[in-house]
């Protein structure tokens, strides 16, 4: 089983004040949330896994276990560096293979909700298509599939973007507080359907929130984060949601 | 009303704004997404044509098309015959001159795609090309449309460079610019008066036609 | 999408602004208030600045000259022009203006243009060399295969393009050699089609032809004079013109001995007595 190993530093002057980004963690396969408040800097580790922001300095890798700290270069069957800045090695977001749904989700307006989640998936014709099928069965939104983003509900949005990022088989899914204009019935509904999926394909995720009961509804683990920083780390006790 | 020189300057702006469109849109993918350091180097050639007075393009491109430039030499023995006063010509000269016209709001379109949509794409693992042909392009469509109605009407209104190179020959290069200011010089008043308002309502129904385009698509962005 | 409404009412202002750069020349030199301004026609390009010089010698009068086709000056004087002197190509224009109320006085001729046929020294014609020679009913030179484009002044508006359609005309060639024609707006410009290279043979003035730079590039040959009606060229001061007494003393020095050698000198012929 595969694990995440990020470890990054990056230093913005060009924010009021200066900000730096410094962080190093280990993600196993399963659920790990990331919390704090707002402008914490949670979204900007999520870009630098995504490969859509470049860290100043650091190393970020899938490997086969937390102990894999050995020199970079040297890769075990299943694991890969995305990201050395010793080794001058920064993959496209394109060869990283990840899932990422973001904060507003970023679904193509002028494309329908299955043009969109077939968008990813490599070639054409029965493949896609069964794969298209599948994944909009599982997020039960086949009704969907001919309209636009515009022309839907707020929950099917949310459960289109997942799926689109979760079809092309992802080999980690970031989730940037996807959730977060939903009401808590519908929140609960989706996130089962994740975690059903995710039983399928466990994978590691990341999920940022700033939001207690959704880190407990999802999350195994969770990372504390302030200024930029890991300030602590914990294991959740599945609860209700609620507070 | 000089149908003829209608007909031709019709011709020649519909040549020149669909050729601009398969030029343009290159180019301004170029301008917006390359990140050279160099690029505003051909960023500033591209615009040239809005600063320079078009007797510079005219002056430089008949010299161009003679027989004392290697490549005005090259063309009057592959083609028998210059460049200037034809046809093909005039489309050369409204190609440079009306660049920037098409490739400016297609620059400012492709800058208004909201990034996050294409590191969405990214993120799915498609090739840059994909990006541009199935996420900007489609998204920067009233753009494409401005910078080709743009290109057209600008077109239209050519005088100095086709007065420069263009000889004015019916049916070749006589445009209806140039037909004005004949009759203009020939003293022919009345005649002109009717093509220059001619001129003048299809200019102002055109850009109406942008405007009212751009408020639409304004709403439907917004959606 | 306010991005590109902005970019929209940039490129149309700056439209604009090439749109302005259009306007015609003639107006630049108007605010140098003491001059005679002199609006005269392109086939006098070389000649005038001759004659400028020697005329401010006598008098101590300087004159701008604006260069351009008589039949445009014509149009900008009908519509109030600020030029003291008109130095047009023919005599119609001239007299069109005594007509029409706008000039102080009659024309008066000053000169007679004369037709030739110039070709770059690059080109494959057979043209005697650089002499005062009349084509001798050889019409190869226009007529042959190597001659693609032929270029003449708008007949339109320019003088010495109605003489090279007479001329042509005269030669019975006309029609056969309409479709190889080219039209420059004036006849500088006509002489820039045949010097660029784009032009086989272009039919212009002997004042520009044996003077400057076009005589360096090329070789010419006179048409005879009875193959168009003379061009006889006149000038006239303008009855909005705020230094007539100047203006009527410099026509004067065109048609003076001294005038008339340097208009020789310049290949015109003397105006008809």
């Amino acid at each position: 089983m595969t694990a995440l190993e990020v470890k990054l530093r990056k230093v913005f002057s060009s924010k009021p004040g200066r900000f730096a980004l410094e962080a190093e963690f280990t993600a196993p396969a399963g659920v790990s949330v990331i919390f704090g408040p707002s402008g914490a800097g949670k979204t900007t580790i999520l870009e630098c896994i995504a490969g859509l922001t470049v860290p100043d300095s650091g190393r970020i890798a899938l490997g086969s276990g937390p102990d894999t700290s050995a020199a970079g270069g040297v890769t075990e069957a299943g694991s890969e560096t995305l990201f050395d800045s010793d080794h001058k090695i920064d993959l496209t977001p394109q060869r990283r293979r990840v899932g990422y749904v973001f904060q507003h989700l970023a679904l193509f307006p002028h494309m329908t909700a299955g043009e969109n989640i077939a968008f990813g998936i490599a070639g054409n014709g029965t493949r896609r298509e069964t794969l298209v099928r599948d994944v909009l069965e599982r997020f039960r939104v086949t009704h969907a599939a001919g309209r636009r983003p515009g022309e839907i509900s707020g929950g099917e949005r949310q459960r289109v973007a997942l799926a689109r990022a979760l079809v092309t088989r992802p080999r980690i899914l970031l989730l940037d507080e996807p959730f977060s204009a939903l009401d808590d019935a519908l929140k609960l509904e989706i996130v089962a359907d994740l975690k059903q999926w995710l039983s399928r394909f466990p994978v590691p995720v990341l999920f940022v929130t700033h939001d207690r009961s959704e880190a407990a509804a999802l999350g195994e683990r969770m990372l504390l984060m302030n200024e930029g920083k890991i300030v602590g780390q914990e294991m959740i006790q599945p609860l209700a949601i609620g507070n | 009303m000089n149908w003829q020189a209608f007909a031709l300057t019709a011709r020649l702006a519909t040549l020149t704004s669909l050729i601009l469109l398969l030029l343009g849109v290159p180019i301004a993918l170029w301008v917006v997404f390359s990140r050279r350091r160099w690029k505003f180097l051909l960023e500033a050639v591209v615009s040239m044509p809005l600063v320079l007075p078009p007797t510079v393009l005219g002056f430089y491109l008949l010299v161009a098309f003679g027989s004392g430039t290697v490549l005005g030499r090259w063309y009057q023995r592959v083609a028998g015959s210059t460049l200037a006063f034809t046809f093909r010509g005039l489309v050369l000269a409204s190609v440079l001159y009306s660049l920037p016209f098409a490739v400016q709001p297609m620059a400012a379109a492709f800058r208004g795609v909201d990034q996050r949509l294409i590191d969405a794409a990214r993120t799915l693992g498609v090739s840059q090309a994909t990006i541009y042909r199935r996420i900007v392009v489609p998204l920067a469509w009233p753009g494409l449309i401005t910078g080709m109605v743009l290109s057209f009407a600008h077109t239209v209104g050519e005088f100095g460079v086709v007065l420069m190179v263009g000889g004015n020959i019916p049916g070749a290069t006589r445009t209806l610019s140039i037909d004005i200011y004949d009759q203009v010089q020939a003293l022919n008043y009345a005649s002109a008066n009717q093509t220059a308002l001619a001129l003048l309502v299809f200019s102002y129904l055109l850009l109406c036609l942008l405007y009212g385009l751009n408020r639409r698509t304004l709403l439907w962005g917004s959606r | 999408m306010s991005a590109l409404s902005r970019t929209l009412v940039t490129l149309l202002f700056l439209g604009a602004g090439a749109a302005a750069q259009n306007a015609p020349r003639a107006q630049q030199k108007a605010q140098e208030n003491g001059d005679l301004k002199v609006a005269a026609a392109a086939d006098l390009t070389y000649v005038i600045d001759k004659l400028g010089p020697a005329f401010e010698k006598t008098t101590g009068v300087h004159i701008t000259v604006s260069l351009g086709s008589s039949g445009n000056f014509f149009a900008q004087i009908q519509n109030g022009a600020p030029f003291d002197v008109f130095l047009s190509a023919d005599k119609s224009y001239p007299e069109k203006l005594e007509q029409a109320g706008k000039a102080e006085g009659s024309p008066a001729v000053y000169a007679r243009g004369r037709l030739v046929i110039w070709v770059p020294n690059n080109s494959s014609l057979q043209l005697p060399s650089k002499s005062n020679q009349t084509l001798d009913g050889n019409l190869d030179v226009l007529t042959g295969p190597a001659v693609h484009k032929i270029a003449i002044a708008n007949p339109e508006h320019a003088p010495y393009g109605r003489a090279a359609v007479a001329a042509l005309t005269h030669f019975g060639v006309y029609d056969q050699l309409k479709p190889k024609i080219v039209l420059g707006e004036n006849i500088s410009q006509t002489a820039q089609f045949g010097q660029s290279g784009n032009a086989d043979v272009t039919l212009i003035s002997l004042s520009l032809a044996a003077s400057g730079s076009l005589q360096r590039d090329g070789r010419w040959l006179l048409l005879p004079e009875d193959s168009y009606p003379p061009i006889e060229q006149a000038g006239v001061v303008l009855k909005s013109s705020q230094n007539k007494a100047q203006a009527k003393q410099f026509l004067e020095f065109l048609t003076s001995p001294q005038g008339q050698a340097i208009m020789h000198d310049f290949g015109f012929g003397a105006p008809a007595k």
